[in-house]
């Protein structure tokens, strides 16, 4: 274990290292930089005025230098300031980052306990009516853009029947924070929880129809075992080993998908910074954001190889 | 809550509130709805107080002018960019000086009365003024504010507002150890701000529209080149002179004002406002049909349905000019011509009625909404495709290259726009190919490499004649290669009197000037909406969202 770890660990750092590398070398090959974002020439800031800026941003420095610059900080836990709003970039990431885990966190929750029910009643229901509507709504779920539902799921619920907000993570002044929170949450969550609910309940259904087929479903059954003791103990258990590793392998794409979310819900999250930073050439921010997401890419590949272990005994790590 | 009830018992007994909260998700659940929905209605059981407001402003999306700050950026936009963040600087700040909603005069807001002759401007500041802290506001803060904002070390755009008085050629030229001041900015008494300047000019008091008024006893000690990053911009710890505090920034969500009582202008009714500001138009939007804002962008496509809201109304207000700017370090724009032959060669009325329905009026000239400054016989350059292909005969015009046409606003209007001139452009022989600004960075690059060649775009409503010399002078000739001596004197001969008849005179031949020579082609002088729920947001004023006009937000009141 100690030496998995070891290894995950040098893993996970050359990672971060040729992420980070490729993120600046893709921010330096984008046209402009972010004196030109912010000092557009239509604003006719005057060139002085653009050089002073860049000077004092340290941006006339070659590339490397800056990528060195900043490498030596990061490594420190300095992020650096952004360039737009010139905060700490660890104090904007640490403000947004518990949002797009909470908005990420309860899709999660939510589409694997949807996903996981539902494709489970869909294998013992094999071909039935309840199975064909699962089937039905889970391509469409997995048909349908993100950004269309979310207008859709907003147009319904917020706007026509006023149940939830449309937009944002709190409302001002809120008596219950955590009730508001959770009144904000469910929208923007269900919606970014869908498609993965819809691939669980596929990725489900096929695989303990599989399992079921198996021989030592079989032999329990035939010694007696009740049938939901046998679907649940031998079954869903190993049934449930190609569904960690679609769970932990969507992550990064929940992650992705909350960008669009994020935006048409005004989620005040990562994914929206991300456009913002991307809109502004802000490289500190962006490489701090794809750190904090190639992390948790990283990290849920590691929970993934993790909960294998504790499903299967047969795998060992080490 | 023993007894049983339907679901307009449970809606009726959330919304007056006399079911408590628990009961209502008791109950939501008992009938099978489930906590969502009871969390919901527990909810609209706690209805915001009276006296709160939701203003939400365009964070770039509805506009489609991508780059624009959002609320996290205001610090460093205060000081460098334009965008959104004049909402909140609206808001929380006090201007000296500044300009009527409407663009049409000057009036005053620290400033009771002002002066100015020859090389000398004195302002009366008005003695009931406090910061929100409830430190009086005093000419040293005007002082402050000018030499902060002249200083390099501050690297402040609008810095150069100030360029005619004395001592800024200096504070530029020498490179300090500290903080620069000028010596043509004094204060002779606590209320009397005076300004001396290198030579007349009379178009001095719109340097002072975009410029909020800074604390000197928060802010005079600080580092200048380093003052952007202070916490100062975006905590509590802000202090302005404005009609509302800031209290606080929740991060990519909003920002809390409360009243400032001290107001000068007087207390405002509205005690508590929250500034939104949306990446989503269409979330925009929603939240305004929902009611959880009193205002929101929108565009012309939205007039239907804002129309059918309760209460609510489309407001216009000015948007600056739409134009085609030319980039004439290419050889093949340089023959003005080819540019006229583009001005007659689109018809602009039937696209001003047609698709952007009659919310915009066909133009051909700089600053059409100021009136007083239009010369009475500018070329109207109505559609005459005929003449468009005589005046690219006689430039020798062969059509051999397709012109890049970029454009940076991403709504449908303009696409359909874009798409029209192209076709009418066509007509006469002129290919382009349309390119979309989607905000890469590609279109800025090439406009600094000088390879791009024309653009679909307006400036924000520029508030006074005298700004053409910024647009039209050197800067003008870096970005579009056009420089003009007949132009720069007139706009100099202007500068110089403080007559306004014979200003006049001299603005309207350097805006005839441009008219004749068409650096850019003026097409549309354009409006944008705000959706107002005016039945519930009573006696507010809006205006052009780039500059700070006088909001007079201490009248506002919100109905319920």
């Amino acid at each position: 274990m100690g030496g998995f770890l070891i290894r995950r660990l040098f893993h996970a750092l050359t990672i971060l290292l040729g992420v980070s590398m490729l993120v600046f070398l893709f921010v330096e090959l984008a046209p402009g930089d972010a004196v030109d974002a912010l000092m557009p020439p239509e604003s006719l800031s005057t060139p002085e005025a653009k050089a002073a800026m860049r000077e004092r941003l340290g941006l006339n420095d070659p590339a490397p230098i800056r990528y060195v610059r900043w490498l030596e900080r990061a490594v420190q836990g300095d992020m650096g300031f952004s360039l737009t709003s010139r905060k700490p970039v660890t104090d904007i990431i640490m403000a947004r980052l518990p949002k797009t885990l909470l908005l990420v966190g309860a899709a999660m929750v939510f589409s694997i306990i949807v996903g996981i029910s539902i494709g489970i009643i869909s294998a013992i229901k094999q071909y039935s009516i309840i199975d064909y509507i699962a089937t039905f709504f889970a391509f469409f779920w997995l048909s349908i853009p993100g950004f269309f539902l979310s207008l859709l799921v907003i147009y319904i619920f917020a706007v026509r029947l006023d149940w939830f907000p449309v937009f944002g993570a709190s409302s001002p002044g809120a008596a219950h924070p955590t009730l508001d929170r959770l009144h904000h949450l469910i929208l923007p969550a269900t919606v970014l929880g869908l498609e993965l609910a819809a691939a669980l309940t596929r990725y489900t259904r096929a695989s303990l129809v599989e399992v079921m087929r198996a021989d030592y479903m079989r032999t329990a059954r035939a010694k007696g075992l009740r049938d939901w003791t046998v679907i649940v103990s031998h079954g869903l258990k190993n049934a449930l080993i190609p569904i960690i590793t679609v769970i932990a392998f969507r992550l990064p794409y929940l992650i992705s998908g909350a960008i669009v979310i994020e935006t048409v819900f005004q989620w005040p999250g990562l994914g929206l910074l991300t456009l913002d930073a991307a809109n502004h050439k802000d490289y500190p921010l962006i490489l701090a954001i794809t750190m904090a997401v190639t992390i948790l890419v990283v990290m849920s590949s590691f929970i993934a190889d993790l909960a294998y272990s504790l499903v299967d005994p047969r795998i060992r790590l080490g | 809550m023993n007894e049983r009830f339907g679901i307009d018992t449970l809606i009726s007994g959330a919304k007056s509130g006399e079911l408590s909260r628990r009961d209502i998700i008791k109950g939501s659940m008992a009938l099978g709805m489930g906590l969502p929905f009871g969390m919901a209605l527990a909810n609209a059981g706690s209805a915001g107080a009276q006296d709160a407001m939701t203003l939400s402003f365009d964070a770039g999306a509805t506009q489609g002018g991508g780059g624009k700050p959002n609320a996290e950026a205001i610090a460093y936009s205060y000081i460098v960019n334009g965008g959104s963040q004049f909402e909140i600087n609206r808001m929380v700040d006090a201007r000296l000086v500044t300009i009527s909603p409407d663009l049409q005069s000057v009036v005053g807001d620290l400033a009771e009365s002002w002066e100015i002759a020859d090389t000398t401007a004195t302002f009366k500041l008005v003695q009931n003024a406090t910061w929100h802290d409830g430190t009086p506001v005093t000419a040293k803060d005007v002082v402050f504010t000018i030499n902060m904002l002249t200083d390099p070390a501050t690297t402040s755009r609008w810095g150069s507002s100030f360029r005619n008085v004395k001592g800024y050629a200096d504070a530029q030229a020498t490179p300090a150890a500290g903080p620069t001041s000028l010596s043509g900015v004094t204060a002779p008494d606590d209320y009397t701000v005076q300004i001396d300047l290198e030579q007349p000019d009379s178009g001095m008091l719109a340097g002072f529209y975009f410029i909020s008024i800074m604390p000197e006893h928060v802010l005079g000690t600080a580092d200048r080149a380093t003052i952007t990053e202070l916490p100062f911009w975006t905590t509590n710890e802000r202090v302005g002179a404005g009609p509302f505090k800031f209290t606080n920034l929740v991060e990519g969500e909003r920002v809390e004002l409360v009243a400032h009582d001290g107001y000068h202008f007087g207390a405002p009714q509205i005690k508590n406002l929250n500034l939104l500001f949306f990446s989503s138009a269409e979330t925009s939007l929603a939240a305004f049909q929902q009611g959880s804002n009193l205002v929101a962008p929108m565009t012309i496509n939205d007039v239907e349905l804002v129309g059918g809201i309760e209460g609510a109304e489309s407001i216009p207000f000015p948007a600056g000019v739409g134009y085609i700017a030319y980039n004439l370090y290419q050889d093949y724009l340089q023959d003005k011509r080819i540019r006229q032959a583009m001005a007659y060669a689109i018809d602009k009325k039937t696209i001003a009625e047609t698709l952007f329905q009659g919310q915009v009026k066909a133009v051909s000239t700089e600053i059409p909404y100021i009136t007083w400054a239009q010369p009475a016989d500018a070329n109207p350059y109505d559609y005459d495709p005929d003449k468009a292909k005589s005046l690219l005969e006689e430039a020798g015009w062969t059509g051999e290259h397709t012109l890049g046409f970029w454009y940076y606003y991403a709504d449908p209007i303009t696409a359909s726009v874009m798409e029209a001139m192209q076709q009418y452009l066509e007509a006469v022989g002129i290919k382009t190919e349309l390119k979309f600004d989607d905000g890469s960075g590609v279109r800025t690059q090439e406009i600094l490499d000088h390879t791009w060649d024309m653009m679909y775009g307006s400036y924000g409503g520029q508030p006074s004649p005298a700004n053409l010399t910024a647009v039209w002078g050197p800067p003008g000739y870096i970005t579009y290669g056009w420089s003009n001596d007949e132009f720069n004197a007139e706009m100099d001969a202007a500068l110089l009197t403080y007559d306004q008849d014979e200003q006049a005179a001299h603005y309207q031949k350097a805006i005839k000037i441009l008219n004749e020579e068409a650096p850019n082609v003026w097409l549309f002088d354009r409006q944008n909406l705000l959706a107002l729920n005016s039945g519930k947001l009573e006696n507010s004023v809006w205006g052009p969202g780039h500059i700070m006009w006088l909001n007079n937000a201490q009248t506002w009141t919100v109905v319920e």
